[in-house]
């Protein structure tokens, strides 16, 4: 992938990424419930198709799998739960922002040009492609997204969107190492899965706001 | 033959899991733990023993030297002391009507995570051994999600999301790893640890050095390490107390053996200067913060999660220091720290079932009130803070010689300020505690037998290992510091 020009599906994958990266940064602007968990089922759609560009580059039948079951899991799944527990609790829809929007673009933006930055001086002479400068981006602006909004469903968006992107970083870089398909499908349904028993908790608590900024009682 | 008895490990443990969700009496149901950690120590005991490290298998996806088995010792030793400091523990809770709900969940959960805990060290592959600390991460924290307070559910909601970043940060530093790899090892290989390690110095230093840096701050996260160590206090002094010793005595541990697993690859690669800098950095952080706020805790299982941070700093501090007798400190440091701090764990835990509360402030008397549980509680902060005649305090004279060894004064001159510095926060707390009087009308009597037998157990290898170290336990450690240094 050193050659000036791009190939046709290395070009495609690029598309793709980037396409991932934006919706990272919608994240940023919506600050109602639906409207994040829609935009991750979005990113989630783009991660699958991501997922079987690379399997068709490099004639891997396994991602295809997993580009199929990302689907079905990230784009449709895991964003119908979360809907339903957030519907079924009547959760406030607002999500309060700590950190107002344009200022949230303007450190997303800086945090995706460390992001960039830093994956081409990691990635040094290998020639990588775009996968892992996109993916550690994401990862860095999830990392920011779980800090500014203080409400459990935006955390929990932020930690599945910064998922993502190790998603896209891993599938591009280790397309070839056996057990990769496996691992991130782990990755996939695991932690969700987990996250959603606990957030239930919080929830049967009788939390009926999602704020996690009231957890002021475990400080210090 | 060994191969799989060390499978074995994972097996026992995942079966008492299983078995544990068929009804049976509660009190069954805690004696199947026990039993299924019995088999895993005895299991251990075996493989100390053994002189045919490393022992290899299913193409390396089974990988067992010095530094597995001296986790496998450590994750046996607080297994089977908090499955029989558990059965004294829910004593209290055995009346309670949703007891017999919560006792199977428990159990099944608290099984579970031992099985990926004993997994950890037994694997040879990177991707398998990233997979079984997620897994430590998803049981721990739904074991922490079943305690009914706020707080708890709280804390595991904060653990599950903030582990869990770190944990995929630490596998796109892996992916990394593996992408290194490409340039020695072909674009498609098995990334176990003997093929990485014969590859790593035909590896680019550059992805190496942001592959360990990654995999630091990952694994450094599940740690505990300063300043990924926010969600740590939370969780391990939230969580029931057996949960608690697990998650401070073996599971750090776990997180410290995938960081020292790897670092022998960034060293080939690379050179020693920039991986030790890196620990150096996020070790000698954890010391002074760990320090700083244990002595504003008036929670003593807060207080001895802060102690967790500090001792992992140290252990941290220690593979910086990158020499043998340095590193033979740092072995010790993890099975001692292991059954010391269950024993404070536990101590702490009987004095909260006992009085129902969290603050210490509230308890006191606890020299005429309880004066066996007394005993191991001072002893316990004692051990814990490596105050001889503590197996730590041995541990950490070993480690600080190695870093006089390689003239590093300065990391050195830290770790004795800050390690005592929280002994005399510890001391502040536990002596009100203990030598106030007691308050009028306070029944006296030791909250339960088995507790302190479970204390007294947790006290023997606290105390035994700074006078002996058996000579097979002295070949592992000597075997797992080889390992890290890479020779």
């Amino acid at each position: 992938m050193s050659d000036a020009v791009p190939t046709i599906p290395a070009a495609i994958e690029g598309v793709l990424a980037v396409g991932v990266l934006l919706t990272e940064f919608a994240l940023l602007r919506l600050l109602w419930v639906e409207g994040i968990i829609r935009n991750y089922a979005l990113q989630s759609f783009i991660v699958a198709l991501f997922t079987a560009a690379v399997g068709l580059r490099t004639s891997n039948p396994d991602l295809y799998l997993l580009a199929a079951l990302t689907l079905v899991i990230k784009a449709v799944g895991i964003p119908t739960v979360i809907s339903m527990i957030v519907r079924r609790l009547g959760v406030d829809d607002r999500i309060p922002a700590s950190v107002p929007v344009p200022l949230s673009f303007l450190i997303g933006a800086a945090l995706a040009a460390v992001g960039f930055a830093a994956a081409t001086k990691l990635s040094a002479g290998l020639h990588p492609g775009i996968g892992l400068q996109i993916g550690l981006s994401i990862v860095l602006i999830g990392f920011f997204l779980m800090t500014a909004r203080a409400n459990a469903v935006a955390q929990l968006i932020g930690f599945l969107s910064l998922e993502n992107g190790v998603f896209v970083a891993s599938v591009s870089l280790a397309a070839g190492m056996p057990l990769i398909a496996a691992v991130l499908l782990l990755l996939d349904v695991l932690v969700p899965a987990a996250a959603f028993l606990i957030l239930i908790r919080v929830l049967a608590n009788r939390h009926r706001s999602l704020h996690t900024i009231e957890l002021t009682e475990l400080r210090g | 033959m060994s191969g799989d008895l060390a499978v074995l490990l994972a097996v026992v443990p995942l079966l008492a899991a299983a078995i544990g969700l068929l009804p049976m009496p509660v009190i069954i149901r805690e004696l199947l733990t026990v039993v299924s950690a019995l088999v895993c120590a005895a299991i251990a005991f075996i493989l100390v023993g053994l002189d045919t490290l490393p022992v290899r298998g299913l193409r390396d996806n089974l990988y067992l030297d010095g530094l597995s088995v001296v986790l496998v010792v450590t994750v046996a030793v607080v297994y089977l002391l908090s499955s029989i400091y558990a059965v004294g523990y829910f004593d209290y809770e055995r009346e309670h009507r949703d007891y017999r709900v919560y006792n199977r969940r428990f159990h099944v959960l608290f099984n579970a995570l031992a099985a990926s805990m004993f997994w950890v060290p037994l694997t040879g592959n990177v991707m398998l051994m990233w997979v079984a600390v997620e897994l430590t991460t998803v049981t721990s924290a739904l074991l922490i999600g079943l305690e009914s307070s706020k707080e708890a559910v709280e804390a595991a909601w904060k653990y599950v999301l903030v582990a869990s970043s770190g944990l995929v940060l630490a596998l796109l530093g892996l992916t990394l790893l593996y992408f290194a790899g490409t340039a020695a090892l072909g674009d498609r290989y098995d990334p176990t640890f003997p093929a990485l390690l014969a590859g790593a110095s035909r590896m680019a230093p550059g992805a190496m050095l942001g592959a360990f840096a990654l995999i630091v701050i990952g694994f450094g996260t599940k740690a505990g390490l300063v300043p990924m160590h926010t969600w740590l206090p939370d969780a391990h002094s939230e969580g029931a107390t057996p949960v608690s010793a697990m998650l401070s005595g073996a599971l750090l541990g776990d997180a410290m053996y995938a960081i020292l697993r790897l670092e022998p690859l960034a060293v080939r690669s690379a050179g020693p200067v920039v991986p030790h800098v890196i620990l150096f950095a996020f070790g000698g952080a954890s010391l002074v913060v760990a320090g700083l706020f244990a002595i504003r805790q008036v929670n003593l299982k807060r207080f001895y999660a802060y102690s967790s941070i500090e001792h992992m700093g140290i252990v941290a501090v220690g593979a910086a220091f990158g020499s043998p007798l340095a590193l033979y400190g740092v072995m010790l440091h993890l099975v001692a720290h292991g059954a010391s701090k269950s024993l404070a764990f536990f101590g702490a835990g009987s004095v909260k079932q006992r009085f129902q509360t969290r603050d210490s402030r509230s308890v006191h008397g606890l020299a005429s009130v309880m004066p066996a549980t007394a005993v191991f509680l001072l002893a316990g902060l004692f051990f814990v803070s490596a105050i001889p005649p503590a197996a730590l305090f041995r541990s950490e004279v070993t480690i600080l010689l190695g870093g006089f060894e390689q003239k590093t004064f300065i990391a050195a001159a830290l770790l004795i300020v800050f390690a005592n510095l929280v002994f005399l926060g510890g001391l502040r707390m536990v002596n009100r505690m203990i030598f106030s009087p007691p308050l009028d009308g306070q029944a006296r009597g030791e909250s339960s037998l088995v507790m302190v037998a479970a204390m007294c157990l947790a006290a023997i290898p606290a105390v035994v290992l700074a006078f002996y170290i058996p000579a097979p336990l002295d070949h592992v450690f000597a075997e797992a510091a080889r390992v890290v240094i890479g020779s």
